[in-house]
């Protein structure tokens, strides 16, 4: 901004003072609502008798108040402060909604929706801006954090409002509060399971068709004849649908956690074999022949050359298998109905109770869980494979 | 140089050849099932053998003389040898006695192999004719004791000892089989519950596999005659000889016999002994232990008072026998004190504990055999076994393997007992049956199918809504990755559910499956849709640029066929992705019309050759998407091949 100050200072100023439309407009929406009722047939929020909803009525009023005035500036990084306002107003009027009786007026979805939507377009304003690359650090952070998190905040406040508004029967549907309160009271039966699942089925399994996988690829990589015949059918071998696997497996070991342990062998073993089958073979020629140069025998051939090469073939299988492993173990206890441990089990059993709740908190920990999986194997790879190109630069 | 084959055959040739190393891998996995099979199938069958509720029980009976003596009168001298029927080879001298009428003789004898040698002379006499059996009731081989002869009396039939047996068939009749198999070679004919079968007429016989005319009702018990003949009814008396004979068998009233010793020191203060045969049934109404000349009862009595964890003194009708408290002996002296018919227990025994008293004598531990009798037997008497009925060896086979064989349902099945079920499994409903497999097979694909369109379709516009707008990327690819990792069969419950209450059918509608399919296949198609429309070279869209091409136009003739090749890769792989939620759906939805219901039943049912066929059908179901997906690709973007 150093040349042609003026200039440059009044266009900066002018961009600065357009508001940010979409934003305002939603806003404008949201504050609307709260001249209507919150209840079908009441009166306008604000005004309705009794000091709660005055209350409340005023704090729904000052938030979305205070979130139209960082949209009015329009900067790209002024704009997000409306976001946290926005979404506190819409969790507000979910709050003020649940003591309310009778079904939900449109007062209530006004508030909601426009505070909701108000929150993603200021949310949206700040991808736009173009980092510099001396930029700090934490402000790369925000940019690639806001929009995501905002998401999840959106997602579950629309969920909780949605059920509160259309009076949904606890036995139904749950929303996020009971959700959430069905974690805390069964938190200890839900670790307990995911530690059998996860820790014993699906770490064990992994391991073995790790080992496995890996062993068998490399027998095939020694022969070319075994490739051209096993590569065709692997695909055939991995399209038997857990489905029908898990039962037979069930009745082969028993309905305790081998089984499902056997299922993760089976899941990750194939895609270990595909991958390390090429990544032991596709090498480069070039490399392949300085290594004949070197005189070097196919031992040392296979441990300097080709399983360094194979590593980023075999963490992208990892990574696949380290997914569909934990959905197919939840698949297998799901078929092999076995002792009521277990995180499968508890999500079949509460759903066949009803208690749906409580399949939600278990799936919640079960996603968790298997995200942090994957996560602990992109930090294996990048200390493993941080010398291949593709983990270098963007 | 003329060619030395015709053309045509040289790609063949060609293609054989490319086709070899697959069916060589092929042969190997076929193979390898076979051990893998016995793998998990042998534990399964040891453990079936070591059960002993499925082993099959022998009843023992004193061993009569073999041949009825011409003067049954007469005694035999010493240094005569006697041929006992039955008797087995191992039964030596130390362990038998004589014993004629329910009396044991004291006779000194040695014993081999079924002969008796006697080393002193036994008095007359030594046999005693019974009554003749009334009959045939049939065509030789049916007849009945009269009314009051004992039923485990010896028969003899023109002067030889006929042995009993009978052997029970492998499979428990479910009212519908008629094929039955028995394990030991038995010859005779068939019993049905209380009804004799004959060869012929009521079952025709191939070895071992019996088939009967009619069913067997459900429950009954199938036997074969396996010895000289077998009881068919203990209480009318009847019985089935193996061989058909026109003169009747006639009962012995009291025969010269060996019976079984008990094992232990009869020195006046052991009480523990062993039969010899173990493991015995535990509860066995035909046993029957003699001391001497005199049956010990094995009867137990309760005490008069009530167990109520205080009391220590109980009073019993008897004034002696063995005292045990649920089960275990208490010692005389250390655990109670006796005065009269009065014990007094050291410690109060627990509250409801079960305490008996066995007059005579009590099985201790029966896997053993071992009898513990109340009163120690005086030296020089004989404690002797006449009948009692044990475990022998088990029903299904003499070796893992034959049991492993003869298991009803297997965890994996040979390959070509899967080959043998094809052709049942496939006819068994008509093609316009809507149980038929082909199709089950078809509904499940045109499930599939709807789901990747579904999946397919919502992945590309997220996708083109992900390039066009950058900000939603950021802010949704996250999410989208992790809606991956949700388990989806655990949403199959919820989505049920929230489909039910908008009023669809959820066991005849697709929409289930399509969902859930969609919702798995979507996630490759974005990605991969992602990736290739922002693989554009960017000369041509610097192109693009200089010929002042509109978005829209941009998008359409430079991104969308840059992307149609990742798009069909990620279709292919979005299509097995659909066929697994398609399956799971169903398999939670009972879907009738479709193969995750066939598989859920055959497997609820325990046909696990079917399960293979399925999961096979499946298999193929999942290669053949996408070889569609394939051929479409072929047809769209024919200038890509991968």
């Amino acid at each position: 901004m150093e040349v042609d100050a003026l200039g440059a200072a009044e266009v900066t100023r002018r961009t600065q003072w357009r508001p940010h439309w979409p934003t305002l407009a939603l806003l404008m929406v949201a504050l609307a609502g709260l001249a209507g009722p919150f209840e079908t047939g009441g009166q306008a929020y604000l005004v309705a008798g009794g000091a709660a909803p005055l209350t409340s009525g005023l704090a729904l009023l000052l938030l979305l108040g205070a979130a139209v005035l960082p949209t009015v500036w329009g900067s790209p990084w002024v704009v997000p402060a409306a976001t946290p306002l926005a979404l506190v107003a819409a969790f507000g009027a979910i709050y003020a909604q649940r003591s309310l009786a009778g079904s939900a007026g449109w007062g209530y979805w006004l508030v909601l929706l426009g505070g909701l939507a108000a929150a993603a377009t200021a949310a949206g304003r700040i991808s736009v801006i173009e980092l510099e690359s001396d930029a700090p650090r934490w402000q790369h952070r925000m940019q690639r954090s806001v929009p995501a998190a905002t998401v999840a905040f959106l997602v579950l406040l629309a969920w909780e409002g949605l059920v509160v508004g259309s009076r949904v029967p606890k036995g139904i549907f749950p929303r996020v509060s009971h959700i959430w309160a069905a974690f805390l009271g069964s938190w200890r039966v839900l670790l307990a399971d995911a530690y059998l699942t996860f820790v014993k089925e699906v770490l064990f399994g992994f391991a073995v068709g790790l080992t496995g996988g890996f062993l068998v690829g490399s027998a095939i990589a020694f022969s070319r004849f075994l490739q051209r015949g096993f590569l065709p059918l692997a695909t055939a071998f991995g399209a038997v649908p857990i489905v029908g696997l898990a039962p037979v497996l069930g009745r082969a070991l028993g309905v305790d956690w081998e089984s499902k342990a056997a299922v993760v062998v089976i899941v990750t073993f194939f895609p270990v074999v595909l991958n390390t089958v090429q990544g032991l073979t596709l090498v480069d020629p070039l490399k392949l022949e300085l290594l004949r140069s070197y005189a070097a025998r196919p031992l040392k051939v296979f441990f300097s050359l080709r399983v360094p090469n194979a590593l980023p073939y075999l963490f992208n299988a990892l990574k696949v298998a380290v997914v569909v492993g934990v959905v197919s173990v939840i698949v297998a206890e799901f078929l092999i109905p076995g002792p009521p441990t277990g995180l499968g089990q508890r999500i079949s059993l509460s759903a066949h109770r009803g208690a749906f709740d409580i399949v939600f908190a278990a799936i919640m920990v079960s996603s968790l869980i298997s995200m942090a999986l994957y996560a602990v194997i992109i930090f294996l790879e990048r200390m493993f494979t941080a010398w291949h190109p593709m983990s270098r630069g963007s | 140089m003329a060619a030395s084959r015709p053309r045509v055959l040289v790609p063949l040739k060609r293609r054989l050849v490319a086709a070899l190393p697959v069916v060589v891998v092929l042969a190997i996995a076929f193979v390898l099932m076979y051990p893998i099979a016995l793998w998990l199938g042998l534990p399964l069958a040891k453990l079936r053998m070591d059960n002993v509720a499925n082993w099959v029980t022998v009843t023992t009976a004193p061993h009569a003389l073999a041949e009825a003596p011409a003067d049954p009168t007469a005694g035999a001298a010493a240094g005569a040898s006697l041929a006992f029927g039955g008797a087995p080879a191992n039964l030596s001298s130390e362990r038998a006695v004589l014993t004629y009428g329910g009396q044991p003789l004291a006779a000194r004898f040695g014993l081999e192999d079924g002969v008796a040698v006697l080393r002193s002379a036994i008095p007359g006499p030594l046999f005693a004719w019974g009554a003749e059996l009334t009959g045939p009731l049939d065509a030789g081989h049916v007849y009945v004791l009269p009314e009051g002869t004992d039923p485990g009396a010896a028969l003899y039939l023109a002067d030889r000892l006929l042995l009993p047996g009978a052997t029970e068939a492998v499979e428990r009749p479910d009212g519908v089989q008629t094929v039955f198999s028995f394990p030991d070679d038995a010859g005779g004919p068939v019993i049905v519950g209380h009804t004799v079968l004959l060869e012929g007429d009521g079952f025709v016989a191939d070895d071992r596999l019996v088939t009967l005319s009619a069913p067997a009702p459900f429950n009954s018990v199938v036997r074969r005659v396996s010895g000289d003949y077998a009881v068919v009814d203990a209480a009318s008396g009847t019985v089935a000889l193996a061989v058909a004979s026109s003169a009747a068998p006639r009962a012995a009233a009291a025969s010269l016999a060996i019976a079984e010793l008990l094992v232990g020191e009869v020195d006046g203060v052991n009480r523990k002994f062993q039969l010899q045969h173990a493991p015995l049934v535990e509860s066995d109404a035909q046993r029957r232990i003699m001391l001497d000349g005199t049956e010990l009862s094995a009867a137990a009595e309760r005490p008069l008072e009530r167990v109520d964890g205080g009391r220590a003194t109980f009073t019993f009708a008897g004034e002696r026998g063995v005292v045990t408290i649920n089960g275990a002996e208490v010692e005389e002296g250390s655990g109670f004190s006796r005065s009269g018919n009065t014990i007094t227990f050291a410690t109060p025994p627990v509250r409801n504990a079960a305490i008996r008293q066995y007059a005579d004598y009590l099985v201790s531990d029966s896997t053993t055999g071992t009898i513990t009798l109340a009163v120690a037997p005086p030296a020089g008497s004989s404690l002797w076994a006449p009948t009692y009925t044990y475990y022998d060896h088990p029903a299904c086979g003499a070796t893992e393997l034959e049991c492993f064989l003869s298991m009803p349902q297997h965890p994996m099945p040979f390959p070509n007992w899967i080959a043998k079920r094809l052709g049942p499994f496939f006819g068994a409903y008509a093609l316009s049956d809507s149980r038929n497999v082909v199709r089950a097979t078809l509904y499940t694909a045109g499930g599939t199918l709807t789901a990747l369109l579904l999946g397919g379709i919502f992945g590309v516009l997220l996708a083109i809504l992900f390039v066009a707008v950058r900000p939603l990327e950021q802010a949704l690819l996250p999410w989208v990755i992790a809606s991956q990792t949700v388990p989806i069969i655990a949403l199959v419950p919820v989505l049920l559910l929230l489909l039910g209450n908008v009023g669809v059918t959820v066991q005849t509608s697709l929409v289930p499956a399509a969902l859930i399919g969609a919702y798995i296949a979507f996630f490759p198609v974005t990605v991969g849709t992602v990736t290739g429309l922002r693989s554009v070279d960017p000369l041509s869209l610097d192109l693009m640029k200089s010929y002042a091409a509109s978005p829209v136009q941009l998008f359409w003739k430079v991104r969308f066929p840059a992307a149609v090749p990742y798009l069909f890769v990620s279709l292919k792989l979005g299509a097995a992705a659909a066929l697994v939620g398609a399956l799971v759906a169903e398999t939670e939805s009972n879907n009738r019309l479709g193969l995750g219901y066939a598989i859920v039943g055959q497997v609820q049912a325990g046909n696990v050759s079917d399960v293979w066929i399925l999961l096979f059908i499946s298999a193929i179901l999942g290669i053949g998407l996408v070889s569609i997906v394939g051929l479409l690709q072929r047809f769209i973007a024919p200038w890509e091949r991968r």
